[in-house]
């Protein structure tokens, strides 16, 4: 869909800014300076309060992500079904250091709770969700998903 | 003795009639058709019933401040943002009795006179935001959301507004900042949200287990509901075992459960998984404190306690744990989660997960552990909002209680600078 | 009402802070994010905090409302240490970078880590200055932390130096209404700038510059260039200064606001080597000619009307980008430095046989939108850039300490007579409703031919953000206005849209007060130093023999021999310029 037709789904006002955002950033999985204006123009807002909330959220990304992302969960619950042991074992693994964006093919992201603590450890490469990952089963998982 | 989760064997989320069958939506009936909006708010009042986010604030004096307050148009807010780490109750309410929650939003949406509410959904949260998008539609189906709720006058439209990944927008302000179309960062208080909030209009946000217990109150009565758990704080409460416990999950105990019972008893936990010996228990997610062996019998409730419930997540810990890696979870996490706003949190909280990483790979300097106590104390003292004593609340603790373990050889180091 | 401050009473109203009880009274508090200009405070920097009977914890007095029964204290153990600890957190991003700054010495930060004897480096410096390998670690958290933006001619951004005070956000959305920063990310990626870090796209009135308490935004700095025009002996360094920066210029050397220092002014500027110092107030008296000038023929002759003052870059600028319906309302004068620059370049240069093209033409502006308004492809009326460089006040003042020039000791000068006689009509520019007062003492007087009994048209002098008044002239009524702050502006631009107001004149100027409260000023700036610098200029106007534009002798002498006629086909050449639709499309 193309924004404009995003943006037409909406009523130009503020409520709706977040949402007409984060469609947006769903359909091309991020937006562009261009994007922004577009938005920044439909809701009559600055480009600066668009950018300034969009940018505080997680979920939103402003440049085309070209590596892969795998993101573990260290909250409380997920430690101690060794999620840390999990991080230790990726960065072995693929030769990398977690939060550094060092490797120019992946990055490894320590992730706020998920909500999912039932179903812990969690583990995510891009949009995939694995859950009650073992330490003993990375290997498989990067070998088959990344 | 359960309300919230009482019928969740027998309730298929996707189907309006099972909660109906269960008897669904008669307190909402009889709210509106029998009750005035003051009763409702009486009713509330008099059940106790205290907010199940964590601050414990009772609900029925919160709905009063914005029923009384004139305006032209008022909201009411579900908050089910629950971002905080070990605790997932809100999204399973969701997943299990979506209905409930929406009940008892539309029954506070009528008492304060909101003829507009909001589901504020954790941004994270894609099963939940399905069901409760369905729930939604089928209750507008069968008119108890939407224009002449159930053929009254009382209108009452609910939208679902779902964020995008950000804990800070579990605090109300900031809550109310996201749908504005805003940065999620706390406002100044005064004005609290029952008197201006959601478009400068009178908001009343509640957590989505309080409203959760709303039909229940309506449809047994005030006293009926206050007669559960201790006087100052009555009702169940939703409680997540996690760590080292047997069974681990969502339980739901009367306030004013030990978190002993709530641990060792086969009711709930079941007791410690075998061959792992208790160390300390963290009660209310990250932000909550360590509650040591020789606490395990304190009650937990709302209202004033040494050990604040919080969202009610009880996370064991056993021996074989290094505190060193919780001290780098709940860094990492409050680090990537402060809002930026004022200077305390977000340099402190930067500060403090630069020190977790340091001392995680054994390496911590000699300034630190001063830096360490300087930083907690602007935490827990100086910041705009909550989440900066958040930050510091475990922590605190650890290093108060681990002394040994955090700073194995600093003793002399100590001396040596003094 | 009656409140206790560290067990004094002191006399507070209601609705007021605790900060503004305690600053009237001289009572320290320090304070990073609050600012006079921008009311409400935000609470941000928690350096304000003290005690309260009221509460438990520590609370902001720049939000704390006074109440009955008030008791506060500002220097228990705990506010000290909330201070200490608070400072030192933001500190130890600027710990070792001072003596290189340029708001070394004017830093609010540095002095206040000055006052509370913060300890150097007790955290580690991050961003971009890393020592040792160690730290090279923590680059990557901080990495996205630092824009740069050197792109644009006015304003240079660094947010190495960013203390997240959100000054600059606030004037900038809330008084000019241009909203061009924001606060973006979150957590330590925290960052006050542009969206997408794309380069300032604003109207470069400066004002962030001038609340920034650090050094994160600033003027560009053009000191460089000036010193190597001053060095080569091929060029002729001819200066030209604002009406308004002879009552800042004093304040950058420690004396009280309102202290008039023309003659110390020019002294310091031939001391450190410039040839000529003509005066930008001769362009201002050419402006109001020209101006008064085409006014008249507007309104008489059925021209576009409101016709708009055009003195202020960032005002036209404002009205280029955000409305350029109004175009046609904006006079077609130049503003004083770009009349007076031309003239250098042709009719003293012709008169003095200098080849223009040896001539650096440099000018001292209280404005840091001058530097781009110089830029400006129009600005060519002399067959090369009119205006070479253009210094605010501040790297003046930067470059007169750095040549251990002291300007108290230096003996008055005065300006070189060539272009340097001026009159008091000339220097009110510098502040809101001079443009307008000056112009109406000259329109006024060639209307009705005959001169005026009372020169002071107090109706458009002010502090209020609008003020309007309806001048009688024989027998038709002229209706004005005057506007300062972009924000008042816009309010009259769009009651015009809406047919809600009607005038035939309006002048605005862009930053609080005019030209004495601009962005390139010397910092702090407050209502209360503003106050001070606007009654040094009205008593400096009172003070001057002659006071109506049109009777310069210089002026008279300047149209004689070189423009002709005001509104001819020279001073038009010379005089004026066009503009340019910049809406974003």
């Amino acid at each position: 869909m193309s924004i404009q037709k995003i943006l037409l789904q909406y009523e130009p006002e503020p409520e709706n800014l977040l949402r007409a955002i984060k469609d947006i950033n769903k359909e091309q999985k991020y937006i562009s300076e261009k994007d922004c204006r577009e938005i920044s123009k439909y809701f009559s807002l600055p480009l600066a309060r668009v950018f300034s909330l969009a940018s505080f959220f997680d979920l939103i990304k402003f440049h085309p992500e070209r590596k892969k992302i795998i993101k573990v969960c260290s909250g409380g619950p997920c430690v101690m079904e060794r999620s840390l042991e999990i991080i230790r074992q990726i960065e072995m693994l693929l030769k990398i250091e977690a939060e550094n964006d060092a490797s120019p093919k992946v990055k490894l992201e320590i992730m706020s709770c998920q909500g999912l603590c039932d179903r812990g450890p969690i583990m995510m490469i891009d949009d995939q969700v694995f859950e009650k990952v073992k330490p003993e089963m990375v290997d498989d998982i990067i070998l088959n998903y990344l | 003795m359960q309300i919230i989760t009482k019928n969740w064997d027998k309730i298929d989320p996707f189907r309006i009639e099972d909660y109906i069958q269960a008897g669904g939506y008669a307190s909402l009936r009889k709210s509106i058709r029998e009750m005035d909006r003051e009763d409702v708010i009486l009713q509330i009042k008099e059940s106790g019933l205290r907010g199940r986010g964590g601050a414990g604030f009772p609900t029925g004096e919160k709905w009063e401040y914005s029923a009384k307050t004139n305006s032209d148009a008022k909201y009411m807010i579900c908050n089910l943002d629950e971002s905080e780490p070990g605790v997932y109750k809100d999204r399973i309410i969701a997943e299990k009795n979506p209905h409930q929650i929406i009940e008892g939003l539309l029954i506070g949406a009528y008492a304060i006179g909101a003829k507009k509410a909001y589901i504020y959904l954790n941004g994270h949260y894609r099963e939940a935001a399905e069901i409760l998008k369905i729930a939604l539609d089928q209750a507008r189906d069968k008119e108890f959301v939407g224009k002449g709720i159930m053929g009254s006058a009382v209108d009452v439209d609910v939208e679902i507004f779902q964020g995008a990944g950000a804990y800070i927008c579990g605090e109300e302000t900031a809550l109310i900042n996201t749908i504005e179309g805003k940065r999620g960062e706390p406002k100044l208080k005064p004005p609290f949200p029952p008197v201006c909030g959601l478009f400068g209009k009178p908001t009343i946000v509640n957590n989505a287990e309080t409203l959760a217990n709303v039909a229940y109150i309506i449809k047994r009565s005030a006293k009926t509901f206050s007669q559960i758990g201790p006087n100052s704080s009555p009702g169940t409460k939703l409680f997540l075992l996690e760590g080292a416990v047997k069974n681990k999950g969502v339980v739901e105990a009367p306030l004013g459960t030990t978190a002993e019972e709530l641990i060792f008893n086969s009711l709930y936990g079941g007791g410690m998984v075998s061959g792992k010996e208790f160390w300390f228990a963290q009660i209310g997610g990250a932000s909550g404190r360590l509650m040591p062996r020789g606490k395990l019998d304190q009650t937990l409730t709302y209202g004033n306690c040494e050990y604040p419930i919080g969202a009610g997540s009880i996370l064991v810990v056993d021996k074989m744990a290094d505190i060193k890696d919780f001290l780098y979870s709940w860094a990492g996490f409050f680090h990537r989660e402060s809002c930026g706003k004022c200077v305390p949190c977000r340099e402190g909280t930067f500060r403090l997960w630069e020190i977790a990483k340091r001392m995680k790979n054994n390496d911590l300097r000699e300034k630190d552990r001063e830096n360490i106590k300087d930083i907690l104390w602007t935490l827990s003292n100086t910041t705009f909002c909550p989440l900066g004593n958040f930050a510091a609340t475990a922590w605190s603790d650890a290093v108060k209680m681990f002394e040994k373990e955090i700073f194995p050889n600093t003793n002399k180091t100590n001396n040596d600078t003094n | 009402m009656q409140i206790k401050i560290n067990n004094k009473s002191y006399p507070a109203d209601e609705g007021e802070t605790i900060l503004s009880v305690c600053k009237r009274n001289g009572i320290r508090i320090p304070t990073l994010c609050a600012h006079p200009d921008l009311l409400p405070s935000e609470g941000v920097c928690r350096m304000c905090l003290v005690e309260t009977n009221q509460s438990k914890g520590l609370v902001p007095s720049c939000a704390q409302k006074v109440c009955e029964g008030l008791e506060v204290q500002t220097e228990t153990e705990n506010v000290n240490r909330a201070r200490k600890i608070n400072l030192e957190l933001l500190w130890a991003d600027h710990a070792g970078k001072c003596a290189s700054c340029k708001r070394n010495g004017r830093c609010e930060l540095q002095n206040l880590a000055q006052i509370f004897d913060i300890e150097a480096f007790k955290f580690t410096p991050r961003r971009k200055e890393l020592k040792s390998r160690d730290e090279l670690d923590l680059l990557k958290d901080n990495w996205s932390h630092v824009a740069v933006d050197e792109k644009n001619s006015c304003i240079s951004r660094d947010s190495e130096y960013c203390i997240e005070c959100r000054r600059c956000i606030r004037v900038c959305r809330d008084i000019q209404t241009v909203e061009a920063y924001g606060f973006n990310y979150r957590s330590s990626r925290t960052n006050v700038g542009t969206p997408h870090e794309i380069p300032l796209d604003c109207i470069f009135c400066g004002q962030c510059s001038a609340v920034c308490p650090t050094a994160a935004i600033t003027e560009k700095d053009e000191t460089a260039k000036f010193e190597k025009a001053l060095a080569d002996p091929g060029k002729m360094v001819i200066v030209q200064t604002a009406p308004s920066v002879r009552f800042t210029f004093s304040e950058e050397f420690g004396e009280k606001p309102g202290t008039f220092w023309e003659g110390k002014l020019v002294a310091s500027l031939k001391e450190l080597g410039c040839d000529k110092v003509f005066d930008t107030v001769l362009g201002a008296d050419l402006t109001i000619i020209e101006e008064a000038n085409e006014l008249i023929r507007r309104v008489k002759k059925g021209g576009k009307l409101p016709m708009f003052t055009s003195c202020c870059p960032s005002w036209v600028l404002y009205v280029e980008k955000y409305y350029p319906e109004f175009i046609p309302n904006l006079s077609t004068c130049k503003s004083p430095q770009q009349m007076l620059a031309p003239l250098i370049k042709t009719y003293y240069a012709n008169k003095e046989k200098i080849n223009p093209e040896n001539i650096v033409s440099v000018s001292i502006m209280p404005c840091t939108s001058k530097k781009y308004e110089a830029e400006r492809k129009e600005m060519k009326a002399s067959g090369c850039q009119d205006v070479d460089i253009v210094l605010t006040i501040r790297e003046l003042a930067r470059l007169v300490r750095k040549n251990k020039i002291n300007p108290s000791k230096l003996k008055d000068k005065k300006f070189d007579p060539a272009l340097g006689i001026s009159t008091g009509a000339g220097v009110i520019f510098g502040a809101s409703g001079g443009v307008m007062e000056a112009a109406l003492r000259t329109a006024v007087e060639t209307i009705s031919g005959a001169e005026l009994a009372k020169l002071d048209f107090e109706v458009v002098r002010g502090e209020e953000g609008i003020r309007c008044a309806e001048i009688e002239i024989e027998n038709m009524k002229l209706r004005v206005a005057v506007a300062h702050e972009i924000r008042n502006a816009k309010k009259i631009l769009e009651d015009l849209k809406a047919g809600k107001v009607h005038y035939d004149f309006i002048e605005v100027m862009a930053c609080p007060n005019g030209c004495i409260g601009g962005g390139g000023q010397p910092v702090p700036t407050s209502p209360a130093i503003r106050k001070a610098r606007i009654e040094s200029v009205m008593s400096r106007d009172r003070g001057m023999p002659l006071r109506k534009s049109h009777e310069n002798p210089l002026v008279k002498k300047i149209y004689k021999e070189f423009l002709g006629k005001p509104g001819g086909e020279k001073a038009e050449e010379m005089l004026h310029t066009k503009y340019i639709n910049r809406k974003k499309k």
